[in-house]
């Protein structure tokens, strides 16, 4: 029901023409950017837009349209990780043992989305002939697809496998990698939910690069980056 | 049912035609016009990203909306966890033209209590379209109207629907 009073003093406030014009400009610069970076279109033609009980789209469209190149980057690294445990067998023949036990972990072929994920992002260490702990998390991308926060005005998002790579962590870091102590946040996920959540910052990465975030009532603390906007 | 809008295609139309209300939200969290309008681009960037598609131009400005709330909640606690020295608080900037004094009282409501109040008495939505909006369950977007509506009573004075 539309109150005078209320409508007048939120009729008072708009963002000036320039203003607008600013806006509009840089949004239309970010498209261009998008597609000159040669990014899919988030929606295929065809698609109808999947509404929840309150009509907004829910996280499985977030999940549906990310899972395609998500999983096509996760299958190029598992291919890569078996050359280069290919060749860490050959060249360090004095490994065995626990190292080599992580290797052919790295090479079964009956790997799921979970140990892809971790194995994908550990590759180099367990090449070096390091022996890596395996965490049995779940893929942070089931869970957190598109979510973000911001910690002191810097906005994270959760980290792709190929971001993973860059930064040189999983995607599911283990506790051991965490410094600090956790501090209670919110979570933005794809659709607009708000969730509770915890960040920690990571043992030799500095804050401004990326954080290890826990959301609320999951034992994985997923691998979230700085977005460049 | 034909999709209303798609963001990537058509995002400028999208944004001309709910600006105004995401930098209105935006505003009545914030409480001025530089974070407003750093806020209004955030949320429609994160429109451009995120793929969504909508059925109707309600839904599509309940997903802005919804956003909106979201993102400046975390501008909020982002700046009180920077604990900003004093000296660094902008002075305050000059009020509108039109300026009503109306205005203030509704920044100065409480956060759960901002977008409630614009969607009931600005958009003049029914509190079941909100509680779909912004995923609350029914009887908590009655109560905080109920106590949004006492509040404005005592400060505006006069009757509130």
């Amino acid at each position: 029901m539309r109150d005078e009073r209320i409508v007048k003093a939120f009729d008072s406030i708009d963002a000036d023409d320039a203003s607008r014009q600013r806006m509009l400009d840089s949004l239309l610069a970010e498209r261009e950017r998008m597609v000159a970076q040669g990014a899919e279109e988030p929606v295929s033609p065809g698609d109808k837009p999947s509404r929840g009980a309150e009509g907004l789209p829910t996280i499985s469209d977030a999940r549906r349209h990310g899972a395609t190149p998500a999983r096509t980057v996760l299958l190029r690294i598992a291919a890569c990780l078996l050359v280069v445990a290919g060749i860490g067998a050959v060249a360090l023949p004095m490994m065995s043992g626990s190292s080599s036990s992580s290797i052919s972990s790295s090479a079964s072929s009956e790997m799921t989305d979970s140990t892809k994920a971790e194995s994908s992002a550990s590759g180099s260490e367990a090449a070096s002939g390091e022996t890596t702990s395996t965490t049995a998390g779940t893929f942070p991308g089931d869970d957190l697809a598109g979510a973000s926060l911001t910690i002191d005005g810097v906005v994270y998002h959760v980290a792709t496998a190929e971001e993973a790579v860059n930064v040189g962590l999983p995607m599911t870091l283990p506790e051991s990698s965490l410094a600090g102590s956790a501090v209670a946040t919110e979570l933005n996920l794809e659709d607009g939910d708000v969730v509770s959540a915890s960040f920690q910052t990571i043992s030799g990465i500095s804050q401004e690069r990326a954080v290890a975030v826990q959301r609320e009532g999951a034992s994985d603390w997923a691998l979230f980056v700085v977005t460049q906007e | 049912m034909a999709t209303y809008s798609r963001a990537f295609d058509d995002i400028e139309a999208i944004y001309n035609r709910q600006v105004s209300t995401v930098y209105r939200v935006c505003y009545s969290y914030l409480g001025n016009r530089a974070d407003a309008e750093d806020a209004t681009q955030n949320v429609f960037l994160r429109l451009l990203r995120s793929g969504a598609s909508f059925e109707s131009g309600e839904h599509e400005k309940a997903w802005l909306i919804r956003v909106s709330a979201n993102l400046c909640k975390d501008v909020l606690k982002a700046s009180v966890r920077k604990n900003v020295p004093l000296d660094a608080i902008p002075e305050p900037e000059a009020k509108p033209q039109e300026y009503d004094a109306t205005l203030d009282i509704v920044l100065s409501l409480d956060e759960k209590y901002k977008d409630v109040v614009y969607l009931y008495y600005y958009e003049g939505w029914s509190t079941d379209q909100i509680s779909g909006a912004l995923g609350k369950p029914p009887s908590t977007i009655r109560s905080y109207l109920s106590e949004a509506r006492a509040l404005l009573r005592e400060r505006l004075g006069g009757e509130m629907a």
